[in-house]
């Protein structure tokens, strides 16, 4: 098994700070789950577990909890942080990170 | 000593834990409350957590600290103004004024509407009941809903943070009472119960007062009460009438399906400030609608307002305990003002 480095040298740095000047009502996430309760698409995609790794800097997997996303807002309507979850994914999907390449796989 | 004559409005735990040491003082103390009894909110609650004390009995032995206090009860103040000598002057329901040279207000909290929350269900089905709700039914003064007392293997759900934490009720705060209450609701439906099987939703456990880590253990050691981290989204009825809940257990990242005879909301606290506090007697107010003193730490009971002073959970969720130390901290921080 792969060990983590946590040592948040890319948790709330660089990529993920492009992330927040495109979608900043991400930092109000306290990851209840609500979105992923909701989710229209299926049980893996999860906008809550999206944000977690976002936050320990794990992009691709971040990325890859959003698989399958329709894209239809359901979550934002519950999310009780007012996260604008469609926000949060767009930026995610559709976004260059620090390097300049397109987080879109 | 002195003549000075205060009003205080409210006595919930806060109003009269400040008419205790303002009448033992040698004041004048008129107390103006709402209701018949004293009290406040503890006439609402059966035991009080964390060791199950009659809530009743608390109202009672903290009416029972005051001194001559001038009592009217079952009088509602829907107007205090301030005159240019510094008096205040409060309009009972009846019309008839009293003047005050120092005003207490405590005049504490209101309960989350639960049914502001659609998706929950609140209202609609009426196996989803509040924390408050419950209070009554476990206090025998509101029937459970009949079915769950013949029923084997009974479900109950418990939902935390409704009309907290919640941007859509307008309520960013968190109430601090809830989770607390939560657990003591698990272990008391537990015990009343005992066919029955208890989850409770969380999205943190906020055990901060003396005895409350201890009674989560409890919950979970003795009274096998389960708790899963993740907020309830949905809420709705199967054909057989249970509650159908939709959730993800955020711990394990795997989504939640379960069925439920009764669900418990942890309804929230909210401010709940009469305008002529704060439009006619200056009174600022927190983000959270809260009343605000002049500071947190050393003048949270003091206000702009010379002569006017803020106690308890008017100013945010407070225990108990909390509200009539608070009470009696208002009062002493008057009797410094008055002396010097
Ligand atoms: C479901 C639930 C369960 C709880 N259980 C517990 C527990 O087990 N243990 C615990 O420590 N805490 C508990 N609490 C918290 C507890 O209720 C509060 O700490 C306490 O009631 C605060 O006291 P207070 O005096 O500040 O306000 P209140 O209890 O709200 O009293 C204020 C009083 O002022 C009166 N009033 C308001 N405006 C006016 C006016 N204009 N004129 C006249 N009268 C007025 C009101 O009618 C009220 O009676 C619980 C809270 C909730 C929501
Ligand atoms: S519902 Fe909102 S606050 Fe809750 S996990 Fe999803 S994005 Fe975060
Ligand atoms: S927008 Fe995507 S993540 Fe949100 S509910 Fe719809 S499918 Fe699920
Ligand atoms: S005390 Fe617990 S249930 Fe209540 S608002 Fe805070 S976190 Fe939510």
């Amino acid at each position: 098994m792969q060990v983590r480095d946590l040592s948040m040298a890319g948790a709330w740095g660089d990529s993920v700070d492009v992330l927040k000047a495109i979608e900043p009502s991400l930092v109000n996430c306290i990851t209840c789950g609500g979105c992923a309760a909701a989710c229209a698409a299926s049980a893996n995609v999860s906008v809550a577990k999206a944000i977690l790794l976002l936050r320990r800097g794990l992009l691709a997997d971040a990325r890859a909890a959003l698989e399958g996303c329709l894209f239809c807002g359901k979550c934002r309507f519950v999310c009780p942080m007012g996260v604008n979850t469609r926000g949060v994914i767009a930026a995610l999907t559709f976004s260059p990170d620090s390097s300049g390449n397109i987080l879109h796989q | 000593m002195h003549t000075k004559k205060i009003a205080v409005i409210g006595a919930g735990p806060a109003g009269l834990g400040a008419a205790s040491v303002l009448s033992r003082n040698g004041l004048r103390v008129s107390v103006f409350h709402r209701e018949a009894a004293a009290g406040g909110h503890l006439n609402d609650w059966a035991w009080l957590f964390p060791r199950f004390v009659p809530a009743r009995d608390v109202a009672v032995s903290m009416a029972a600290e005051t001194r001559q206090v001038d009592f009217h009860p079952g009088c509602h103040i829907a107007g205090v103004s301030r005159h240019a000598n510094g008096q205040f002057k409060i309009v009972m329901p009846d019309g008839q004024t009293e003047v005050a040279d120092a005003l207490v207000y405590a005049g504490g909290f209101r309960v989350f509407d639960a049914s502001r929350k659609e998706e929950l269900g609140y209202g609609i089905y009426p196996r989803v009941v509040t924390s408050a709700d419950l209070e009554k039914m476990l206090a025998g003064e509101v029937p459970f809903p009949v079915e769950l007392l013949q029923q084997q293997a009974l479900r109950i759900g418990v939902v935390h943070c409704v009309g907290s934490r919640d941007e859509k009720s307008g309520n960013r705060h968190c109430s601090r009472m809830c989770c607390v209450t939560g657990v003591k609701q698990s272990i008391e439906l537990r015990k009343r119960f005992p066919n029955s099987r208890v989850t409770a939703f969380y999205m943190d456990m906020r055990m901060f007062g003396n005895g409350y880590e201890e009674l989560y253990l409890e919950a979970q050691r003795d009274w096998q009460v389960l708790f899963v981290r993740g907020r309830v989204s949905e809420v709705a009825e199967s054909d057989e009438g249970r509650l159908r809940v939709k959730a993800e257990d955020t711990l394990l990242g795997r989504p939640i399906r379960d069925e439920f005879d009764l669900l418990v909301l942890m309804v929230g606290m909210e401010a709940d400030l009469p305008k002529w506090l704060i439009e006619d007697l200056g009174v600022k107010q927190i983000d959270a609608g809260f009343a605000r003193g002049n500071d947190e730490l050393v003048a949270s009971n003091r206000t702009p307002t010379r002569g006017l002073y803020l106690a308890g959970s008017c100013k945010g969720p407070l225990s108990v305990a909390e509200a009539w130390n608070d009470g009696q901290a208002a009062a002493q921080q008057l009797l410094l003002d008055l002396n010097r």
